[in-house]
């Protein structure tokens, strides 16, 4: 008996965490085919096979649990197939859907269509096995959840680790290959009928050959590989996939890099060589051998930092390629400090500055900006941020991508590490309808007025050319000497100068003007008191990010939403603000599948025969644990200096955590238990809405193995509570109502599959505070409807 | 029986008696409405601008598999990742340079000619610069055929503009680029205006109308575009 149970709970750890790796290469395959937004349905899909899997079992547990070696070992190796299978079917030309051309054809709503069915079997074959086991062996639900979840927490790391290595098309392969090792084990030691053997023998050959067939990544014509691909000689320079995405270089004759740059300029504009994560670009690097630093860059505004002092010390946030490094470094910049995350790109721009004689003035630093800003104490002459909205979302295709580097908070810790008569360059790309521009005057507006100081003065200019404006910030006023400065260095390069001081002073004769005179109307607004009155009337969202609603790119409202279809048609949509809509479009999907694979069919064969107050409790608990998964994530986001290892030690210490605390439950006998758990979550949700912030803030400047150890407390204590209630009263139906479990399963499923996407939805209203208010409230109902139901 | 063969006989009539009724040009119809129903109501005035969109046959200048599409407000792919642009676009730059009788015209990215076809129209000589020699060869020839004797195209790289017919009235730019190439300013009389998409080149750019002056360069951000990149051959 015992070697059954070890042989289902080892089978059970390794098929979770081939799950869990499915859906993290999903998600990067996703992200460089379409883009990243597109990959957050994987996690929707992926629960929608949970929720599925439920219903499925409900209907046919007889015939299921009747012969469960044999079905489990059957659905984990069709789990296996359809894995490696299902990335390449829907990588083919004749399936490839694009973001894009679903608002305008038809043929790729069907694409889009059979790309999430496709993705969707694996997942609820897999789901369906786990959920048989459960339902098998209900009483000994908390080892086998405590499996699952350990296995799921394991699979993330794992897979993550893989990305270095391992090319993002043979991943699937790898995913696979965890879910037929458990196959074989689970075999080997309950050994079934020939059926199964010939089905291994199907698997393996299916496994061996997607190795040879799967064709490599081919990210949407759309998007700026796909481009630059077709230029004249374009040559792929290099390839390195990882955790932060693929890296690719192209070289080619016809890239030339002048952002900007002054129309007054007579030189040639120089050959560069373009960088890529997951298709898009992401920066320029020189390519001439003679010239290893772009000299144009000096004719372009963010030169101004330079024109009005020396400036000895430059931080580059951001650093992408290096770009701005080039231009500290011809301004004589003699202490430069740069923050790139992504490690990649990080070494790339390191190695082609190596062989120069300057690479000795330059600190490289592998972090993000927000957390070198957070952790680091050296004051600089020039901090320099990326242009915003070129590599970064101007189209408003990030807009729930988190740029909390963008946010109120990250441009009053910029401010702080300036020198006493530092400046702060922010370039930022014109664009029309005017948003990113806007938002940025207000963000910066709202940082100076919190210094409390005399508004008379000039803390704030710009320099505006013909497609971009870049902003100036001290912390001491600009000088008389300084702006006259600024209007030379203007009239000799023909910029327009901006002068922001109580009122906005402009040249009454522009040099670059836009296609109405608004622009400046709006900048006055914004700067002035009357800007909390603006900002309800403009269609677009341009009220400043902060931390607590960190997504700088997101601007749509009904309103704008109404202007842009009237200016571009239904068609010009997706250039300008995409990535809302398509949240918007994945919850109602997802809402629309999940009714018609989870509820309908359950309510068709009369199974959905759940007490209210246990749909309750598994709707609410589902709702909830994803909901505190998300804030958490976004929590520890800044802390670990790294977006992907913080989503990965995050998942990975929730997962076992509350597999732990599944383990621990079958050791709880008391009915009690299960209206006291969700109560005490959410009690320790209150507590950490109040005290986690400031905890993080005071721990930050700990080294890695500290901030470890305080995340495993204070994420592995709640983790483990949230570890409780599913288990617990999955036990508990077990001896009233054992035929209930598929379909409290399948409630449970449907609630955290729609919980997902409306989490991302409801965090850009109501920030991650609110969206933390949220999950404890639905602990508190859990905790309720239980309660209320046993008194 | 009888009565089928009657229902077929009368719909062979009425089916036959529709396709006689066609004019020689089918398209015209379509170029009409695409002229009052995409073009005019978007501020497009310009009689000349107008009146060239009218009588130019779009549908020539497509590969034949997207001639059902040709007249539909948005553009069509012509191969080698190249567009011909939506009719607007065209309309609006052509009309954005003030076109007039006695211009000489220079356009960077001959594509497909239809933009020159327009422009022949109007003015008095245009000169097209292609890089990609199939493109430019094709052009040629459907220009020709079309009696466009007032368009010269040259293959070349599209950044050095064409030295030897410089300076112009005006200047077209169908490609995206990050930046202005500084010859093309150099080529442009004083006076005269330059429409050329900037911004990324992969993304949304903005179409910028250029004016050189006598001692300065202004520019006018117009509206928010797509197009190709700008490309360079050395």
């Amino acid at each position: 008996m015992k070697k059954d149970y070890f042989a289902l709970d080892v089978s059970l750890f390794l098929l979770s965490a081939a799950v869990i790796g499915f859906q993290l290469t999903l998600m990067q395959i996703l992200s460089i085919q379409q883009w990243s937004h597109m990959a957050s349905m994987v996690i929707s899909i992926a629960l929608l096979g949970f929720g599925a899997s439920g219903t499925l079992l409900a209907i046919l547990k007889k015939y299921l649990l009747k012969q469960f070696d044999k079905y489990y070992t059957t659905l984990l190796l069709l789990s296996a197939i359809t894995m490696v299978l299902s990335p390449i079917l829907t990588g083919s030309s004749w399936l490839q859907f694009d973001t894009y051309l679903i608002f305008i054809n038809s043929g790729h709503i069907f694409r889009l269509i059979m790309t999430c069915l496709l993705y969707f079997i694996p997942f609820v074959l897999a789901a369906l096995a786990i959920g048989m086991s459960f339902t098998y062996q209900a009483d000994r639900i908390g080892r086998l959840y405590f499996a699952n979840l350990l296995g799921s927490g394991a699979g993330a790391i794992i897979t993550v680790l893989f990305m270095w290595k391992i090319m993002p098309q043979h991943l699937p392969l790898i995913n696979a290959s965890f879910t037929l090792v458990g196959a074989l084990f689970f075999y080997l030691l309950k050994p079934q009928n020939s059926t199964c053997k010939l089905l291994f023998t199907l698997t393996f050959c299916v496994c061996i050959m997607s190795f040879y067939i799967a064709p490599d990544i081919q990210p949407s014509e759309y998007k700026s590989w796909s481009k630059a691909i077709r230029l004249p000689q374009a040559k792929i320079q290099t390839v390195q996939n990882s955790p932060y995405g693929l890296v690719q270089t192209i070289s080619s004759s016809a890239i030339r890099y002048a952002p900007s740059v002054s129309l007054t300029n007579t030189e040639t504009i120089p050959q560069a060589g373009l960088a890529f994560v997951n298709g898009e670009s992401v920066g320029y690097f020189p390519t001439d051998s003679t010239n290893k630093l772009f000299p144009l860059l000096q004719c372009t505004p963010v030169a101004l930092a330079y024109q009005l002092k020396h400036r000895k010390s430059t931080l580059i946030l951001q650093s992408g390629m290096g770009e701005q490094i080039h231009l500290a470094l011809l301004k004589n910049s003699k202490q430069i400090t740069t923050t790139e995350v992504n490690p990649v790109l990080h070494s790339l721009t390191k190695s082609f500055l190596n062989n120069t004689k300057y690479n000795s003035q330059i600190l490289f630093n592998n972090s993000s900006a927000r957390s070198f800003l957070k952790q680091d104490s050296t004051t600089f002459d020039a901090i320099l941020f990326p242009a915003i909205g070129s590599f970064y979302g101007s189209s408003g295709l990030y807009a729930l991508q988190e740029q909390n580097w963008l946010t109120i908070e990250a441009f009053m810790e910029a401010r702080d590490h300036l020198t006493n008569d530092g400046i702060l360059c922010v370039p930022c790309w014109l664009d029309y309808p005017y948003r990113s521009p806007l938002k940025l005057i207000a963000t910066l507006d709202e940082v100076i007025k919190n210094q409390n100081i005399d508004t008379t003065e000039t803390y704030l200019i710009g320099v505006k050319n013909w497609n971009q404006i870049t902003f100036f910030m001290k912390r001491t006023p600009f000088s008389d000497e300084e702006i006259s400065q600024t209007t030379e260095f203007c009239d000799s390069l023909l910029f327009d100068p901006l002068i922001f001081n109580n009122s906005l002073l402009v040249d009454v004769n522009p040099i670059h003007t836009t296609a109405d005179t608004l622009f400046n109307h709006y900048n006055k607004q914004l700067t002035s008191a009357q800007k909390g009155k603006f900002y309800p009337t403009y269609p677009f969202r341009v009220k400043p990010a902060t931390d607590n609603k960190p997504y700088f790119f997101h601007f749509l409202k009904p309103a704008g939403l109404n202007k842009l279809i009237n200016d571009f048609n239904i068609a010009g949509i997706p250039y300008f603000e995409l990535g809302y809509l398509l949240a918007l479009i994945t919850f109602l999907f997802i809402v629309v599948f999940g009714v018609s694979f989870i509820i309908l069919p359950l309510k068709i064969v009369n199974q959905l025969k759940i007490k209210p107050s246990v749909f309750n409790y598994f709707a609410a608990i589902g709702i909830a644990y994803m909901i505190t998964e998300m804030v958490l994530i976004h929590q520890f986001n800044i802390y670990f200096d790294n977006p992907v290892y913080a989503v990965a030690i995050i998942i990975g210490i929730l997962l076992i955590s509350s597999g732990i605390g599944s383990y621990i439950s079958e050791k709880i006998r008391t009915k009690n238990s299960l209206w006291i758990a969700p109560l005490l979550i959410a009690f320790i949700i209150g507590i950490y809405l109040i005290c986690l912030p400031y905890f993080i803030n005071i721990t930050m400047a700990f080294t890695l193995s500290y901030k470890i150890i305080f995340s495993l407390v204070t994420i592995g204590c709640l983790g483990f509570v949230m570890g409780l209630p599913f288990p617990l009263a999955i036990k508990q139906l077990s001896i009233e109502n054992k035929d209930t479990i598929p379909s409290a399963w399948a409630t449970n499923g449907f609630f955290s599959v729609a919980a997902t996407p409306l989490a991302i939805l409801l965090s850009i209203e109501i920030g991650f505070s609110g969206l933390f208010i949220i999950g404890a409230c639905s602990y508190l109902l859990a905790s309720f409807s239980i309660f209320s139901a046993t008194s | 029986m009888k009565y089928t063969f009657i229902i077929q006989l009368l719909w062979i009539i009425l089916v036959y008696g529709h396709v006689q009724s066609q004019p020689v040009d089918k398209f015209e119809k379509a170029r009409k409405s695409m002229v009052q129903d995409q073009i005019n109501p978007r501020d497009i005035t310009d009689k000349a601008t107008l009146a060239a969109m009218g009588k130019v046959p779009r549908h020539l200048f497509v590969p034949s598999g997207y001639v059902s599409i040709a007249y539909k407000d948005g553009p069509v792919p012509i191969g080698y990742g190249q567009t011909i642009s939506q009719p607007f676009i065209v309309a609006y730059m052509t009309q954005a340079i003030k076109p007039k009788p006695n211009y000489k015209v220079l356009e960077i990215g001959t594509g497909s000619g239809y933009q020159a076809a327009i422009l022949a129209e109007i003015v008095d000589s245009v000169f097209s610069v292609e890089i990609i020699p199939e493109l430019g060869d094709k052009a040629k020839k459907l220009l020709n055929k079309l009696d466009y004797d007032n368009v010269h195209i040259k293959i070349d790289d599209g950044y050095f503009g064409w030295k030897e017919h410089a300076p112009f009235d005006a200047i077209i730019v169908t490609a995206a680029a990050t930046y202005i190439p500084p010859p093309l300013i150099e080529q442009l009389k004083t006076g005269g205006y330059m429409i050329i998409p900037v911004g990324h080149p992969f993304q949304v750019q903005k179409l910028v109308m250029v004016q050189k002056k006598e001692k300065k360069i202004s520019t006018r951000t117009m509206l928010p575009v797509r197009f190709v990149p700008f490309t360079r051959s050395k």
